[in-house]
């Protein structure tokens, strides 16, 4: 179909002004902020495949008349809401239609009953909290792109927040949820505590990334504000230490909301005053109900002990509350200089995280030209295991995009690679993207069938952002 | 040529949280224990610009500070060829002065050509010693320079002025005190560049202590009155609005 006639069709359905089709406007939707492209834009990258147009959707009628549109005329397309993601999910095909649907930013209902606030897919999760903590209540979710994040894409990326082992991931925290299919169709999964009827099908658009369909409203939990706060940090010598530690407090049955482990790199850049050479850092908040966090705080603090630790009293985590959401401005900076930098999330079992992070570290070291740094921390843990946060960056050839983008896959190959032959998982909250898509066949290994159906059954056309989750 | 970059560790200010601004009991100082150290920004610009002036022109390079070796040790990994300490005791009342001064008795025996100060310092925001260097040294001095770059004999200064962008062709030795702009980032050191810059020497030069000889005093520092009064839109907010306008009027 001819490009004038696709946004003919948009501007009968929309109204031109919201039909943007200015190439100024299609580069700014031509990716997003993964660390590859910040350093290539720096050396004068530029998107070579524009999108057609983009959609700034504002209902779900709006959502399934142009989507059944695009389905019936085989248009591929990108949904987006806040556009931080980091893994190219974003990244638009040529010649594709970008739905922007962050003008869907109403909050519709807070129940007070239900401990519930029902709000539409593109409603930023900031002013979200900020509605609720001035009624007494808190999603309980701050992942690190919480001033860019909206609803819908942090459920198509099954995002997570840095109090999540207290409040959980988005998973934990979805009651029902609302989207339409590229068919169209609106479907609705009704907001209930627990069932047993099938599948969950919010799963489906947990972690969906645009690829069945649009999310278009959503209900999720909340919870009363904290009544008390624990906040301690501890230093220490070796990082398995600092595994040992964590492992012990969740199998005991402690949730502290903040549980972050740095390794010394890391220790010394934010908290270097208050360390010795070489020392690693803990960070804990133990908050909720007053007794909880008291009892947990004094728990905490006895397991650190006995472990050998030096107590930091609590200003290291005055410190991380502000500056923590601060990493992209770094990664911004360290483009400019020149160094193709970035972070890879990974998450494993405790008996074999310390192999991957030490494995890892190595290999850095050993192989990667122009390393300026590498570095860990664990910052979302469960009974079972960590996840483990690697941030790098090495110095590319000043202009040389295409060095660029070769430096970056063997940085994140080796991650990756070595997260696999541990038998752990490739991504922990970023998602998948463009980017760890070719990996996806050996993550999933014979459960990967199911993905490509799943594809296949809700998008036969292959026309929602292509090139996410599976080729 | 030799180009030689006078550095100063600092405090990284931007880690210090809103509320600890405040004076402490002895009305003297703001607490900044737990700020991690660094190269003073602007002396951070200047030192990246004499390393873009070396990959121009090959001309060996240097830095001086006086105190710490850390930083130092950061201007060896990004590929200064030598580093020189002053060793001395300041005390917190060190006058601009006295710093050039310091600086003065050990560049007059280095044959340098360009000297490049960084225009002022967070902690003390006095921006002169680079101006009183140059007097001492009886060489031209330029403020406000964001780019610099040698066309055959001659040097090339582009200052930010009001009015635009300067540039200014001069021949000889010069001091240049640099402000920042946005694309001067200090280059990163990689992983190796660090470990070998770990194990470069330093120069150390031992100079007598300095003792206040101006006998300065800080007597205390204020605390900025509040100036600013938030008004909730609502519907009593016209009434807000007018019991403010009659304060404002009583005060003027």
């Amino acid at each position: 179909m001819e490009k004038a006639k696709i946004v003919e069709f948009f501007n009968s359905v929309l109204g031109k002004e919201r039909v943007l089709t200015s190439e100024e406007v299609l580069h700014e939707y031509s990716t997003d902020i993964t660390g590859m492209r910040m350093v290539q834009k720096v050396f004068g990258w530029k998107s070579e495949s524009l999108a057609t147009a983009v959609l700034k959707i504002k209902t779900k009628e709006e959502a399934q008349k142009v989507l059944e549109f695009m389905n019936e005329h085989n248009i591929v397309n990108v949904p987006r809401t806040g556009g931080s993601g980091v893994c190219l999910g974003l990244e638009t095909p040529k010649d594709s239609v970008v739905i922007d649907l962050s003008d869907m930013n109403k909050i519709i209902e807070i129940n007070e009953e239900n401990f519930t606030v029902t709000c539409e897919c593109g409603v930023p999760l900031a002013e979200l909290e900020e509605t609720l903590n001035k009624k007494g209540y808190t999603t309980g979710h701050f992942p690190q792109s919480l001033p860019l994040a909206q609803i819908g894409g942090l459920i198509a990326t099954r995002s997570i927040g840095q109090f999540s082992t207290m409040y959980g991931g988005i998973e934990d925290l979805l009651v029902g949820v609302e989207g339409v299919l590229p068919t169209g169709e609106l479907v609705y999964i009704k907001n209930n505590p627990r069932k047993s009827t099938g599948p969950d099908l919010r799963h489906v658009w947990l972690g969906s990334e645009g690829a069945f369909g649009i999310i278009t409203e959503a209900t999720v939990k909340i919870f009363k504000l904290p009544q008390e706060r624990v906040m301690q940090a501890f230093a220490f010598d070796n990082f398995h230490t600092g595994l040992t530690i964590i492992k012990e407090l969740m199998q005991d049955g402690w949730h502290p909301a903040v549980t972050r482990l740095h390794d010394q790199v890391e220790a010394k850049e934010s908290y270097g005053p208050f360390l010795q050479e070489g020392e690693n850092v803990l960070l804990f908040i133990s908050e909720g109900a007053k007794s909880y966090a008291t009892a947990e705080g004094a728990a905490v603090r006895e397991k650190a002990l006995a472990h050998g630790c030096r107590e930091l009293g609590s200003k290291p985590l005055e410190l991380w509350l502000v500056h923590r959401n601060a990493i992209c401005d770094h990664l911004d900076v360290y483009a400019k200089q020149g160094a193709v930098a970035d972070t890879c999330e990974i998450s494993a079992m405790w008996s074999d995280i310390g192999k991957i992070y030490d494995e890892v570290r190595a290999r850095f070291v050993k192989e990667v030209p122009g390393l300026v740094q590498v570095s860990g921390h664990s910052s979302h843990s469960y009974v079972q295991g960590t996840n483990i946060y690697f941030m790098f960056g090495a110095m590319a050839k000043p202009g040389d995009i295409e060095y660029a983008e070769k430096l970056y896959n063997q940085m994140f190959d080796i991650v990756l690679q070595t997260t696999l032959k541990h038998g752990g998982s490739i991504c922990h909250h970023h998602g998948v993207g463009r980017y760890r898509t070719k990996y996806m066949k050996e993550e999933l290994g014979t459960s990967h069938i199911m993905l490509e159906k799943m594809k296949q059954v809700f998008d036969p056309k292959n026309i929602m952002n292509q090139g996410v989750l599976t080729k | 040529m030799k180009l030689i970059s006078c550095i100063k560790e600092v405090s990284n200010l931007d880690m210090i949280l809103p509320k600890d601004w405040v004076v402490d009991y002895s009305g003297k100082a703001v607490d900044l224990y737990y700020a991690t150290k660094m190269i003073n920004p602007f002396d951070e610009t200047a030192l990246e610009l004499m390393l873009r002036l070396k990959d121009q022109t090959e001309a060996s390079t240097e830095v001086i500070t006086i105190g710490n070796e850390d930083i130092l040790k950061k201007a060896l990994a990004v590929g200064v060829d030598h580093a020189t300490r002053l060793d001395v005791k300041l005390n917190k009342f060190t006058v601009p002065n006295e710093t050039a001064s310091l600086l003065y008795d050990v560049i007059k025996e280095k044959n340098a050509n360009i000297i490049f100060c960084g225009k002022q310092a967070d902690n003390g925001n006095h921006g002169q010693t680079g101006q009183i260097l140059a007097q001492k040294l009886g060489w031209p001095c330029f403020t406000d320079v964001i780019d610099v770059f040698i066309e055959e004999e001659f040097i090339f200064i582009k200052r930010l002025l009001k009015e635009g962008i300067e540039t200014i062709k001069i021949k000889g030795n010069v001091v240049l005190v640099i402000t920042q702009s946005g694309n001067k980032f200090l280059r990163m050191a990689t992983l190796l560049d660090v470990i070998a810059a770990k194990s470069k020497s330093i120069e150390v030069v031992k100079k007598d202590d300095i003792l206040n000889q101006y006998n300065v005093k800080s007597i205390y520092i204020e605390q900025p009155s509040k100036k600013t009064e938030y008004i909730e839109m609502n519907e009593q907010t016209p009434k807000a609005f007018s019991k403010l306008i009659h304060s404002l009027r009583e005060k003027v």
